[in-house]
């Protein structure tokens, strides 16, 4: 049987949370990196794949998927067997992770992508409103998992690997982290995972060589 | 002689009242403190070997006394551990005075001497006891040629997540050289001791430097668990364990093997769930046993990743 292809930009924070379920899945697949610059993901090719032209995206035979946070659901489904605590079965577990990705799809990341991420990419400079929702963002997790190990409870799920990838800006917040400490002992008790740093280093190597371009051209 | 100075506190009808009484016991343990535990292993966070042990220990309920030997710093070099025990190795368990070395025998031991379930050694002359011998002999692979020569060899598996660079290994194993030169010479007692642990130093890195070694070694990993996989396909996957439905030595071996591999970011070459999908399931059942993820749990205690 085939690896699943995933197709991705190599250091794109979702395609990050779908590397990660799957390191901790034990699943193997075939990476097809992408480059945004070179636009790969508007060539014909991957249109006929994904006319949304987004990554991450997997081919599963001839199963196609993207929306990083649907692939995750997928891919505890097929491989996690009965029960996994990625994603757990229980229906009020398993709520309380899909209230976190939603949440991180509709404000967290999005916090984070705009007023951290986007800024950096296209030089822009960021509203007040914008910071606001940055340390927002921060408190919420914060409180989140001030008496916890991960974000619902004690166990990883796929909810900590959608945050997490976000929360990674944390690199670009001008701002004092050191406000935050519940959130940095999150933060730090996943890059204690094995394979968090070769599935994350690619974003920062980006991050370093885009600040190092602006530092030399300003 | 143990003296023990016990707070005691009782109450009467309406008031509270908290009277303290110290009470001196010159002999024997405290009726209400839990006895000291008979066993003590001498272990650290990472040891593969002492993990096999902590397992086995744990599956059976045994308490026991943690006693670090730190191999990272060379606790087990010391004096007072290489007179323990002088091939200076862990771990070694300790038995009401009585020292056992290597981990497949301090298995055997604790079997017999805690005979509760699960039988984790069943008789030899027994079919089962026989498949247990047969996958332990299997399952004792050469864990740190497969790991270090994956170091020092990365091209041979690119998922390889290495705990230390060629460099850093190389740095390790002269630095223990010196050192056990240094303290051959402080310790005469000792001396042959010490000296004997150097050629298997230099043996080894001359095996994890050579790719031909490492690869062989890689091969029969592989071999290994296609035989682990066409076994566990036989039983019920995600329900029995390797040999029956109840633990056996066979899983403990097999367990901890797992459990470096992933650890290494190698779960997804030897037992992904499209190539050997019977040890994926197995792997996944592992996660929810207490005694696997007490292994966990020591390793956070000791501020290390096994």
């Amino acid at each position: 049987m085939a690896n699943i292809q995933l197709y991705h930009f190599p250091g794109s924070p979702p395609c990050r949370s779908v590397l990660m379920t799957a390191k901790a899945l034990g699943v193997p697949l075939e990476l097809k990196p992408l480059s945004s610059l070179n636009k790969d993901h508007l060539s014909p090719e991957f249109l006929k794949i994904n006319p949304d032209h987004t990554t991450p995206t997997i081919v599963d035979g001839d199963f196609t998927l993207w929306e990083s946070r649907a692939i995750m659901r997928y891919l505890v489904g097929k491989y996690g067997g009965e029960d996994n605590s990625l994603y757990p079965r229980d229906l009020q577990k398993r709520a309380e992770v899909d209230r976190l990705l939603d949440y991180d799809l509709g404000v967290f990341y999005r916090a984070m992508l705009e007023t951290l991420m986007l800024p950096l990419r296209n030089k822009t400079k960021t509203t007040k409103e914008q910071d606001e929702k940055v340390v927002k963002a921060f408190e919420r997790i914060d409180t989140l998992v001030k008496d916890k190990k991960f974000l619902t409870g004690n166990t990883l799920t796929i909810a900590d690997f959608a945050v997490v990838v976000g929360f990674a800006a944390e690199v670009l917040y001008p701002g004092d982290m050191s406000k935050y400490p519940n959130a940095m002992a999150w933060y730090k008790r996943i890059q204690e995972l094995p394979y968090y740093k070769e599935v994350n280093q690619p974003f920062f190597d980006i991050v370093e060589n885009v600040k190092k371009q602006r530092a030399e051209t300003s | 002689m143990i003296s023990v100075l016990r707070r005691v506190t009782s109450s009467s009808s309406l008031f509270v009242t908290r009277r303290y009484i110290y009470t001196s016991f010159v002999t024997g343990f405290s009726k209400m403190a839990a006895p000291s535990p008979r066993y003590t292993l001498y272990m650290s966070g990472t040891s593969y070997y002492a993990q096999k042990v902590m397992m086995a220990l744990f599956e059976k309920n045994e308490p026991f006394v943690e006693k670090l030997v730190n191999q990272r710093i060379d606790d087990n070099y010391e004096s007072w551990f290489m007179k323990l025990n002088p091939l200076g190795k862990v771990p070694i368990m300790e038995d009401r005075g009585k020292i056992i070395p290597e981990s497949d025998d301090i298995i055997d031991y604790l079997d017999k001497e805690s005979p509760q379930a699960p039988r984790l050694v069943p008789d030899p002359s027994s079919d089962l006891g026989r498949e247990v011998a047969h996958f332990r002999k299997l399952l004792n692979v050469s864990v740190g040629i497969i790991l270090h020569g994956l170091a020092y060899n990365p091209n041979l598996s690119p998922d390889y997540t290495a705990m230390k660079t060629r460099e850093e290994l190389d740095e390790m194993i002269a630095g223990k050289i010196a050192k056990l030169e240094k303290l051959a010479s402080e310790h005469p007692d000792l001396r042959d001791a010490y000296l004997a642990k150097i050629p298997p130093l230099q043996k080894r890195k001359e095996m994890c430097s050579n790719p031909e070694v490492v690869q062989k070694e890689l091969d029969d990993l592989q071999t290994t668990l296609e035989e682990v996989e066409a076994k566990l396909v036989k039983g019920s996957p995600g329900e029995t364990w390797l040999l029956c439905s109840d633990l056996t030595a066979a899983d403990i071996s097999l367990a901890v093997l797992l459990r470096r591999l992933s650890l290494s970011g190698l779960a997804s070459v030897y037992f992904s769930p499209t190539q050997r999908p019977a040890l994926h399931k197995y792997w996944l059942r592992l996660q929810t046993l207490p005694a696997y993820s007490r292994l966990g749990d020591i390793a956070v205690k000791y501020g290390v990743q096994a």
